[in-house]
């Protein structure tokens, strides 16, 4: 299939109530063609309700959504061309393979014979060629995901929209499929808005990338930046950060900000704007927590480790500092010293990975 | 499709039509009851009175038959389910596919074979010269032939055969949703096959049964053709009572202050079923 | 569907159903043998084997008249209930309107209200409205019987219809109307078959209605039938029955053959 067009998609202020139930908030999200957006987040987030009025299949309450800078919201979904890919597919169980992938142009008073063409390359390109004549219920579910994708496709969509398109698989099978998925937007160049709650896929798939929490957008940002520098407590622990603590700014420079946990001073790089003596809250990732002996001459938290575990590649230890509990990892890879259950040592933050979260 | 689903009335209307026919049959019917007979070809006349009321519920005779098919209703609707749930049983569970299949086939041309054919039927077998007492009588089991026909007991008999395809249709979904893990459970820690059926099994089908009860309780209360063709005039369940009102006395508002009669008392009766079975669901819940 | 080579029940259950099944079959498989016996009664071992009254049956102006009145009414019946219900119980599953749930207990009453009942109310409205007993009359009032039956398995189908399905028909570009006849309708095929078989044989199998909405020219086979066993006593009716049956297995066979048995459980 060849590169298709790419058509931009902006929300804005865009909002649904069902009843007394406020589903959406005031979303604001811009895309630029060719990318792929994710919203991320746990169910219930609206993420669902934002595609599906993408869709056409929610109305939207207020806001706007523009494509190409045309505002679609009042179109039926029939007349919108935008390919959807649903969860657990939805194809036609009564058509074949073919027949399913057809069904756009048919609709779109395509020639047969244009249809017949069309239908080949597609299911050339999503690896299907010889299942034409099977129906959805004698394939597996990878296969039915492809058959749902090339007939999103077909019809040379201006927005692909993917609802949990691989939730359904299992985890070898997912990973193959993300990679191809990834792969087959980039030849394709179409914009696409992804709807996960697998962190891992998000990260994977996304260019942009939106958190959203009880309908509204927690923060938006490139995945690795989103990784590295949750925004909110939220983010911090939705991308599985286990070490949220409450700490004080104890001085608010101009070029850095230092902090207190539990009395250890860690001096950040970064300008906050934070008055000194705030509380604030801190999340660090378990590998950016390093463990030393207690007798190491450089300043950090006195801890004892409660569980050490050696999981393959790394070793994870569970620690408490005065009742708090911390989570650290260290690399098996590079030679460090192993720490027994039971015994005292220092724990040292890396100041560039320990980030103040706003309240 | 949200955008669409308030549009979607529109479809309804041929069956609104008809569904308005039937409210205005059932209300004009109820409304007739409160007055009284009319002259010979016409069905009602005079002002409104409660007395066809009166009448209904002080007839000893009405208050029997009335009294008398909500209790068998209950006898018979219990019976089958007694039947219903091994069949059940047997249909879900059945290690040979060929059972289960046979059996429910022979539910299946049971179910479609319908109601005279089998009210014909239990006519002949029941008779005094019929299969049952032929059988007894050679086996010399019996001197002079049992009265099966024109009695409560042949009566039940037809209206419990006719309710059993009803009960095991719907009890096969809820033996189907039963895990059998449970159970095994139950043997694994020294359960007897009996004791695990009633400690274990039985419990958890409980609202399955009370949910089939309430159904076939509703059929059986309604029954019409058996008691009328094997009552012989002696077995008379409420819907024959309304029958002679009509077709035997010609007098449209006593039937119609029977019907309404009869509707109420059922609905209450179907209404305290379904009562006991939430309370069932939920202690079985807990 | 997982099947233990370990069956979970005892011998008594197996007992208990095997009784459980003759009880079943006894009245229909003895009425079919009954439809050959020379005798009005009982008779074991059958001697002898009769097709008189088979012959007396497919004889019968009375008999034969009926039948051709449950016939044309049950074919009007039957596609027409389907017709009206179809779009109806799309509409209330899907549908989210105002009074939804009053207009489906209406439409499903005659389900709980029993036939004598339904059958009165309409005979004295058509009486008080100065409708003649008629073959309108009788086929309106199966129709409304009928009806609730169409709703129940096509709503039970729909219920396992992914809603989802239709929403990629309409972002593939089908309007709504081409989404229900190209993308719904197809998969209604068991939901509609089951319905059709059952409405028929309902609608050529009630007596209740229409014992009070059939008068001697559009008498029914049930109807018939009561009124031969009151006034004659012999196996004419066995031969009926015996009719009656024959179509069932061909109709259960029909249904097995398209669709499979589980399917049409549904109803």
């Amino acid at each position: 299939m060849k590169k298709m067009q790419s058509s931009s998609l902006r929300l804005e202020q865009l909002n649904k109530t069902y009843d007394t139930f406020q589903a959406v908030t005031d979303v604001n999200l811009d895309i630029p063609g060719g990318s792929i957006l994710t919203l991320l987040g746990p169910s219930g987030c609206g993420k669902t309700t934002i595609l599906r009025m993408i869709a056409g299949f929610s109305n939207v309450t207020s806001g706007r959504i523009l494509v190409d800078g045309t505002d679609i919201s009042g179109i039926e979904p029939n007349f919108r061309d935008i390919g959807m890919v649903f969860q657990n597919y939805a194809l036609f169980p009564h058509m074949t393979v073919a027949k399913n992938v057809a069904f756009g142009l048919q609709m779109r008073g395509v020639s047969r014979s244009e249809q017949a063409t069309a239908v080949a390359d597609a299911l050339v390109m999503v690896k299907l060629s010889h299942l034409a004549d099977r129906y959805p219920s004698q394939l597996s579910g990878g296969q039915q995901q492809r058959v749902a994708l090339a007939r999103a496709l077909i019809i040379k969509p201006k927005l692909l929209l993917l609802d949990e398109p691989l939730g359904a698989l299992d985890r070898h099978l997912r990973e193959g499929l993300q990679m191809e998925l990834r792969n087959l937007q980039r030849e394709l160049g179409i914009t696409t808005v992804l709807v996960t709650h697998d962190q891992e896929e998000a990260l994977y798939l996304a260019d942009h990338l939106a958190v959203m929490n009880k309908g509204r957008v927690e923060q938006l940002d490139n995945p690795l930046s989103l990784y590295d520098r949750p925004r909110t407590e939220f983010v911090a622990r939705f991308l599985g950060v286990p070490n949220i603590f409450d700490a004080v700014v104890l001085d608010s420079g101009a070029t850095g900000t230092t902090i207190s946990l539990r009395g250890h001073a860690i001096t950040l790089d970064r300008k906050l704007g934070l008055a000194t003596g705030a509380a604030c809250k801190v999340s660090v990732r378990p590998s950016h927590v390093e463990l030393v002996a207690a007798d190491d001459p450089r300043p950090g938290l006195a801890a004892n480790v409660v569980i050490g575990r050696e999981l393959g590649e790394r070793t994870a230890y569970h620690l408490e500092s005065g009742g708090l509990m911390i989570e650290a990892n260290a690399s098996r890879m590079r030679s460090v010293e192993r720490f027994a259950e039971g015994s005292a040592v220092k724990l040292v933050f890396d100041p560039v990975h320990t980030v103040v979260l706003e309240a | 499709m949200e955008r669409q689903s308030n549009r979607l009335a529109v479809l309804l209307t041929p069956a609104l039509i008809l569904a308005i026919v039937i409210v205005s049959a059932y209300g004009y019917f109820a409304y007739s009851s409160l007055f009284a007979k009319g002259p010979m070809g016409s069905g009602f006349a005079g002002t409104i009175t409660f007395e066809n009321y009166t009448r209904v519920l002080a007839s000893a005779s009405n208050r029997s038959v009335l009294f008398t098919t909500l209790y068998a209703s209950v006898v018979m609707s219990v019976l089958t389910i007694a039947i219903a749930v091994p069949m059940a049983m047997v249909i879900v569970r059945a290690k040979r596919q060929w059972v289960a299949n046979l059996i429910m086939l022979a539910i299946a041309v049971t179910f479609l074979s319908g109601g005279v054919t089998r009210a014909y039927s239990w006519l002949i077998l029941l008779g005094n010269k019929g299969l049952f007492n032929l059988a007894l009588t050679e086996l010399g089991m019996i001197e002079r032939p049992l009265k099966l026909l024109y009695n409560w007991l042949g009566v039940g008999i037809a209206i419990v055969h006719y309710l059993l395809p009803f009960a095991v249709f719907t009890l096969v979904g809820a033996v189907r949703n039963l895990n059998p893990s449970v159970e095994e459970a139950a043997r694994s820690l020294g359960a007897s096959r009996s004791v695990t059926f009633w400690r274990v099994t039985m419990p958890m089908l409980l609202p399955g049964l009370m949910v089939t009860l309430t159904l076939i309780f509703s059929i059986a209360l309604a029954s019409f053709l058996f008691p009328m063709l094997l009552g012989g005039g002696k077995v008379r369940m409420i819907a024959n009572q309304i029958y002679d009102r009509m077709f035997v006395d010609y007098d449209i508002p006593y039937a119609a202050a029977t019907s309404v009669v009869f509707l109420v008392s059922a609905f209450v009766a179907i209404w305290l079923m379904t009562l006991l079975s939430k309370q069932v669901k939920r202690l079985n819940e807990r | 569907m997982r099947r233990d080579l370990e069956a979970k029940f005892g011998p008594v259950v197996i007992l208990l159903a095997t009784f459980a099944t003759i009880f079943l079959l006894l009245p229909v498989i003895f009425v079919v043998l009954h439809s050959f016996s020379p005798t009005r009664y009982f008779q074991w071992p059958p001697t002898e084997f009769t097709l008189k009254w088979h012959q007396d049956f497919y004889t019968s102006t009375m008999f034969m008249e009926a039948a051709r009145n449950s016939l044309v009414m049950a074919l009007i019946v039957t596609p027409l209930s389907l017709v009206i219900g179809v779009p109806a119980s799309y509409a209330l599953v899907r549908g989210t309107f105002p009074g939804k749930a009053l207009i489906q207990q209406v439409i499903l009453s005659p389900l709980i209200i029993p036939g004598v009942v339904t059958g009165v109310s309409l005979l004295s409205l058509y009486s008080a409205g100065g409708l003649r007993i008629g073959m309108f009359g009788l086929c309106l009032g199966m129709l409304i019987f009928a009806l609730p039956f169409a709703v129940r398995a096509i709503s039970a189908n729909l219920i396992g219809i992914d809603p989802r399905v239709e929403e990629a028909a309409r972002s593939l570009g089908a309007g709504p109307l081409r989404t229900f006849f190209v993308v719904v309708v197809p998969q209604l095929k068991s939901g509609v078959l089951a319905a059709s078989v059952f409405i028929f044989v309902e609608a050529v199998d009630n007596f209740s209605i229409a014992v009070f909405l059939s008068n001697d020219q559009t008498r029914v086979l049930p109807v018939a039938a009561y009124q031969y066993i009151k006034d004659f006593d012999d196996p004419t009716v066995a031969a009926m029955a015996t009719a009656l049956i024959v179509l069932s297995v061909v109709l259960v066979m029909l249904l097995e053959k398209l669709i499979g048995f589980q399917k049409s459980l549904r109803l």
